[in-house]
Protein backbone atom coordinates (compact mmCIF):
# COMPACT_ATOMS: atom_id res chain seq x y z
CA UNK A 1 0.00 0.00 0.00
CA UNK A 2 2.66 1.78 0.47
CA UNK A 3 4.48 4.37 -2.61
CA UNK A 4 7.94 1.81 -3.59
CA UNK A 5 10.09 5.28 -3.45
CA UNK A 6 8.45 6.28 -0.30
CA UNK A 7 10.62 8.28 2.76
CA UNK A 8 9.98 7.28 6.45
CA UNK A 9 8.97 10.66 7.06
CA UNK A 10 6.44 10.85 4.71
CA UNK A 11 5.26 7.17 5.80
CA UNK A 12 4.71 8.32 9.54
CA UNK A 13 2.91 11.49 8.12
CA UNK A 14 0.55 9.04 6.49
CA UNK A 15 0.31 7.04 9.45
CA UNK A 16 -0.91 10.53 11.59
CA UNK A 17 -3.37 11.32 8.47
CA UNK A 18 -4.75 7.73 8.57
CA UNK A 19 -5.62 7.85 12.30
CA UNK A 20 -6.67 11.51 12.58
CA UNK A 21 -9.36 9.99 9.95
CA UNK A 22 -10.01 7.50 12.13
CA UNK A 23 -8.78 4.72 9.41
CA UNK A 24 -6.80 3.36 12.37
CA UNK A 25 -7.22 -0.44 10.94
CA UNK A 26 -5.20 0.95 7.50
CA UNK A 27 -2.70 2.74 9.89
CA UNK A 28 -1.66 0.01 11.90
CA UNK A 29 -1.21 -2.02 7.87
CA UNK A 30 0.35 1.07 7.20
CA UNK A 31 2.84 0.65 10.19
CA UNK A 32 3.09 -3.01 9.52
CA UNK A 33 4.60 -2.50 5.84
CA UNK A 34 6.76 0.61 6.61
CA UNK A 35 8.64 -1.47 9.49
CA UNK A 36 9.15 -4.55 7.04
CA UNK A 37 10.91 -1.85 5.02
CA UNK A 38 12.67 0.76 7.26
CA UNK A 39 13.42 -1.72 10.10
CA UNK A 40 16.34 0.33 11.60
CA UNK A 41 14.25 3.74 11.76
CA UNK A 42 13.78 4.53 15.31
CA UNK A 43 9.95 6.19 14.55
CA UNK A 44 8.80 3.95 12.53
CA UNK A 45 9.62 0.93 15.38
CA UNK A 46 8.27 3.32 18.12
CA UNK A 47 4.67 3.92 16.02
CA UNK A 48 4.82 -0.52 15.71
CA UNK A 49 5.22 -0.75 19.46
CA UNK A 50 2.79 1.75 20.21
CA UNK A 51 0.09 1.06 17.59
CA UNK A 52 1.27 -2.66 16.47
CA UNK A 53 2.49 -4.61 18.96
CA UNK A 54 1.50 -5.90 22.42
CA UNK A 55 0.14 -9.10 23.93
CA UNK A 56 -1.78 -10.47 26.84
CA UNK A 57 -0.98 -12.35 29.95
CA UNK A 58 -3.40 -13.66 32.89
CA UNK A 59 -1.92 -12.49 36.34
CA UNK A 60 -2.75 -13.65 39.66
CA UNK A 61 -3.84 -10.31 41.41
CA UNK A 62 -7.86 -10.54 41.82
CA UNK A 63 -10.04 -8.31 43.97
CA UNK A 64 -13.13 -9.76 44.97
CA UNK A 65 -14.68 -6.45 46.68
CA UNK A 66 -14.91 -4.60 43.56
CA UNK A 67 -18.53 -5.38 43.26
CA UNK A 68 -19.50 -3.74 46.57
CA UNK A 69 -17.69 -0.53 44.99
CA UNK A 70 -19.55 -1.06 41.86
CA UNK A 71 -22.51 -1.16 44.26
CA UNK A 72 -21.97 2.09 46.44
CA UNK A 73 -20.87 3.99 43.44
CA UNK A 74 -24.00 3.39 42.21
CA UNK A 75 -25.83 4.75 45.12
CA UNK A 76 -23.65 7.16 46.70
CA UNK A 77 -24.38 9.05 50.33
CA UNK A 78 -25.52 12.81 49.35
CA UNK A 79 -22.39 13.58 51.36
CA UNK A 80 -20.46 12.12 49.26
CA UNK A 81 -21.86 13.56 45.59
CA UNK A 82 -19.33 16.50 44.39
CA UNK A 83 -16.65 14.63 45.98
CA UNK A 84 -13.24 12.87 44.06
CA UNK A 85 -13.11 9.46 46.20
CA UNK A 86 -11.10 6.37 46.41
CA UNK A 87 -12.69 3.47 47.52
CA UNK A 88 -12.03 -0.10 48.66
CA UNK A 89 -15.01 -2.05 49.09
CA UNK A 90 -17.76 0.16 50.51
CA UNK A 91 -15.15 1.69 52.79
CA UNK A 92 -14.07 5.72 51.26
CA UNK A 93 -10.35 5.30 51.92
CA UNK A 94 -9.27 8.67 50.30
CA UNK A 95 -12.00 11.72 49.52
CA UNK A 96 -11.54 15.65 48.17
CA UNK A 97 -13.13 18.36 47.26
CA UNK A 98 -10.86 18.74 43.80
CA UNK A 99 -9.04 16.42 41.75
CA UNK A 100 -5.68 18.08 42.59
CA UNK A 101 -6.16 17.22 46.17
CA UNK A 102 -7.19 13.92 45.40
CA UNK A 103 -4.00 13.26 43.40
CA UNK A 104 -1.98 14.36 45.78
CA UNK A 105 -3.44 12.74 48.57
CA UNK A 106 -3.17 9.80 46.50
CA UNK A 107 0.65 10.02 45.98
CA UNK A 108 1.18 10.96 49.57
CA UNK A 109 0.48 7.48 50.82
CA UNK A 110 0.59 4.12 50.07
CA UNK A 111 -2.52 1.82 50.59
CA UNK A 112 -2.90 -1.78 51.83
CA UNK A 113 -5.14 -2.39 48.63
CA UNK A 114 -5.62 0.11 45.61
CA UNK A 115 -8.48 2.08 45.82
CA UNK A 116 -10.93 2.65 42.89
CA UNK A 117 -10.51 6.56 42.09
CA UNK A 118 -13.65 8.27 40.88
CA UNK A 119 -15.38 11.70 40.74
CA UNK A 120 -18.96 11.65 41.80
CA UNK A 121 -21.58 14.28 40.07
CA UNK A 122 -23.08 16.73 42.43
CA UNK B 1 -9.51 -23.52 14.05
CA UNK B 2 -12.72 -22.42 16.21
CA UNK B 3 -13.97 -24.16 19.47
CA UNK B 4 -16.85 -24.19 21.02
CA UNK B 5 -15.96 -25.56 23.49
CA UNK B 6 -12.41 -24.43 24.26
CA UNK B 7 -12.27 -22.11 27.13
CA UNK B 8 -11.26 -18.89 26.36
CA UNK B 9 -11.59 -16.85 28.98
CA UNK B 10 -9.73 -17.06 32.84
CA UNK B 11 -11.07 -13.89 34.95
CA UNK B 12 -14.85 -12.55 35.50
CA UNK B 13 -15.96 -9.88 37.11
CA UNK B 14 -19.73 -7.89 37.33
CA UNK B 15 -19.76 -4.72 35.45
CA UNK B 16 -21.74 -1.82 35.76
CA UNK B 17 -24.39 -0.68 33.49
CA UNK B 18 -23.87 2.61 33.89
CA UNK B 19 -21.53 5.25 34.58
CA UNK B 20 -22.13 6.27 38.20
CA UNK B 21 -23.68 9.15 38.51
CA UNK B 22 -24.88 9.45 35.11
CA UNK B 23 -28.45 8.52 34.00
CA UNK B 24 -27.79 7.00 30.64
CA UNK B 25 -30.29 5.59 27.84
CA UNK B 26 -28.80 2.99 26.88
CA UNK B 27 -26.99 0.47 28.96
CA UNK B 28 -23.17 0.26 28.36
CA UNK B 29 -20.61 -1.76 30.50
CA UNK B 30 -18.35 -0.55 32.13
CA UNK B 31 -15.81 -2.14 34.12
CA UNK B 32 -12.54 -1.70 36.74
CA UNK B 33 -8.75 -0.96 34.87
CA UNK B 34 -5.67 0.14 36.44
CA UNK B 35 -2.41 1.62 33.96
CA UNK B 36 0.72 -0.07 35.33
CA UNK B 37 2.40 2.12 37.87
CA UNK B 38 -0.52 3.95 39.28
CA UNK B 39 -1.94 3.78 42.86
CA UNK B 40 -5.24 3.34 41.96
CA UNK B 41 -8.23 1.88 39.68
CA UNK B 42 -10.84 3.45 36.96
CA UNK B 43 -13.90 2.60 35.98
CA UNK B 44 -13.93 2.37 32.07
CA UNK B 45 -16.66 1.75 29.20
CA UNK B 46 -16.07 -0.80 26.92
CA UNK B 47 -16.22 0.63 23.64
CA UNK B 48 -15.97 -2.12 20.44
CA UNK B 49 -16.25 0.38 18.26
CA UNK B 50 -13.38 2.55 19.52
CA UNK B 51 -9.83 2.47 19.29
CA UNK B 52 -7.25 2.52 21.95
CA UNK B 53 -7.66 2.81 25.67
CA UNK B 54 -9.03 6.40 26.08
CA UNK B 55 -8.26 8.09 29.92
CA UNK B 56 -9.50 10.98 31.32
CA UNK B 57 -8.42 13.85 33.26
CA UNK B 58 -7.55 11.94 36.89
CA UNK B 59 -6.21 8.45 35.25
CA UNK B 60 -4.18 11.00 32.72
CA UNK B 61 -2.68 13.14 35.87
CA UNK B 62 -1.83 10.17 37.83
CA UNK B 63 -0.08 8.10 35.00
CA UNK B 64 1.90 10.92 33.63
CA UNK B 65 5.15 10.53 35.70
CA UNK B 66 5.08 6.81 34.37
CA UNK B 67 4.54 7.28 30.47
CA UNK B 68 7.67 7.45 28.45
CA UNK B 69 8.52 7.52 24.01
CA UNK B 70 4.79 9.41 22.92
CA UNK B 71 4.47 8.92 19.38
CA UNK B 72 3.40 12.75 19.38
CA UNK B 73 -0.05 15.18 19.97
CA UNK B 74 -2.84 13.63 17.95
CA UNK B 75 -6.12 14.89 16.99
CA UNK B 76 -8.87 11.90 17.59
CA UNK B 77 -12.55 11.38 16.73
CA UNK B 78 -14.42 9.65 19.64
CA UNK B 79 -17.92 9.64 20.11
CA UNK B 80 -17.61 12.36 22.50
CA UNK B 81 -16.24 14.72 19.61
CA UNK B 82 -12.82 15.26 18.82
CA UNK B 83 -9.93 14.91 21.80
CA UNK B 84 -6.43 16.30 21.32
CA UNK B 85 -3.65 13.65 22.83
CA UNK B 86 -0.97 11.69 23.09
CA UNK B 87 -0.06 8.13 21.98
CA UNK B 88 1.38 5.51 23.85
CA UNK B 89 2.53 2.17 24.74
CA UNK B 90 1.80 1.27 28.36
CA UNK B 91 0.10 -1.77 30.28
CA UNK B 92 -3.30 -1.56 31.88
CA UNK B 93 -5.08 -4.38 34.09
CA UNK B 94 -8.34 -5.79 33.47
CA UNK B 95 -9.09 -6.49 37.38
CA UNK B 96 -10.77 -9.45 37.76
CA UNK B 97 -13.49 -10.21 40.45
CA UNK B 98 -12.71 -13.89 40.30
CA UNK B 99 -10.20 -16.08 38.71
CA UNK B 100 -7.05 -13.67 37.20
CA UNK B 101 -7.00 -10.51 36.26
CA UNK B 102 -5.28 -9.91 32.32
CA UNK B 103 -2.30 -7.33 32.03
CA UNK B 104 -2.65 -6.09 27.88
CA UNK B 105 -0.21 -4.18 26.32
CA UNK B 106 -2.04 -1.72 24.96
CA UNK B 107 -2.10 1.78 22.90
CA UNK B 108 -2.88 4.76 25.34
CA UNK B 109 -4.32 7.70 23.87
CA UNK B 110 -3.66 9.94 26.77
CA UNK B 111 -5.78 13.79 26.38
CA UNK B 112 -5.07 15.83 29.39
CA UNK B 113 -8.61 17.40 29.76
CA UNK B 114 -11.03 15.02 28.71
CA UNK B 115 -13.68 15.07 31.83
CA UNK B 116 -15.94 12.04 30.94
CA UNK B 117 -15.12 8.39 31.65
CA UNK B 118 -12.17 6.50 30.11
CA UNK B 119 -12.95 4.10 27.46
CA UNK B 120 -11.00 0.69 26.62
CA UNK B 121 -11.66 0.31 22.47
CA UNK B 122 -11.27 -2.29 20.23
CA UNK B 123 -8.27 -1.41 18.48
CA UNK B 124 -5.15 -1.65 20.87
CA UNK B 125 -6.82 -2.68 23.80
CA UNK B 126 -9.67 -5.26 23.36
CA UNK B 127 -8.46 -6.78 20.27
CA UNK B 128 -5.53 -8.68 22.40
CA UNK B 129 -7.55 -10.51 24.72
CA UNK B 130 -10.62 -12.66 24.53
CA UNK B 131 -13.85 -11.26 25.99
CA UNK B 132 -17.69 -12.40 26.38
CA UNK B 133 -20.41 -10.70 27.94
CA UNK B 134 -23.08 -12.31 29.68
CA UNK B 135 -25.79 -10.09 30.48
CA UNK B 136 -27.89 -11.80 32.71
CA UNK B 137 -25.03 -12.14 35.13
CA UNK B 138 -23.99 -8.60 34.38
CA UNK B 139 -20.78 -10.08 33.73
CA UNK B 140 -17.79 -9.68 32.03
CA UNK B 141 -15.06 -12.41 31.00
CA UNK B 142 -11.50 -12.00 29.93
CA UNK B 143 -8.77 -13.78 29.36
CA UNK B 144 -5.60 -13.73 27.07
CA UNK B 145 -5.38 -14.82 23.25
Amino acid sequence: MLPSNVEPEAVLDTIRRLIEDDQVATARRAVAEAARRFPEDPEIRKAKRVLNDGRSTSCAEVEPRTREEFEWLSNPPAWARGKWIGLVGRQVVVMADTMEELIAAVKARSFPQKPLLHHLES
Amino acid sequence: MISPTAPLTTGALRYLDSYPGLKEAQPRVYVKFRPAGVEGSFVALLDTGGHFCILNRLTSALLSDHLADSMGLFTIQTAHGRLVGELYRHTITIIAEVGESLQVESTLFVPPDWEGPCFIGYSGVLDRMCFAVNPRANSFHFGPL
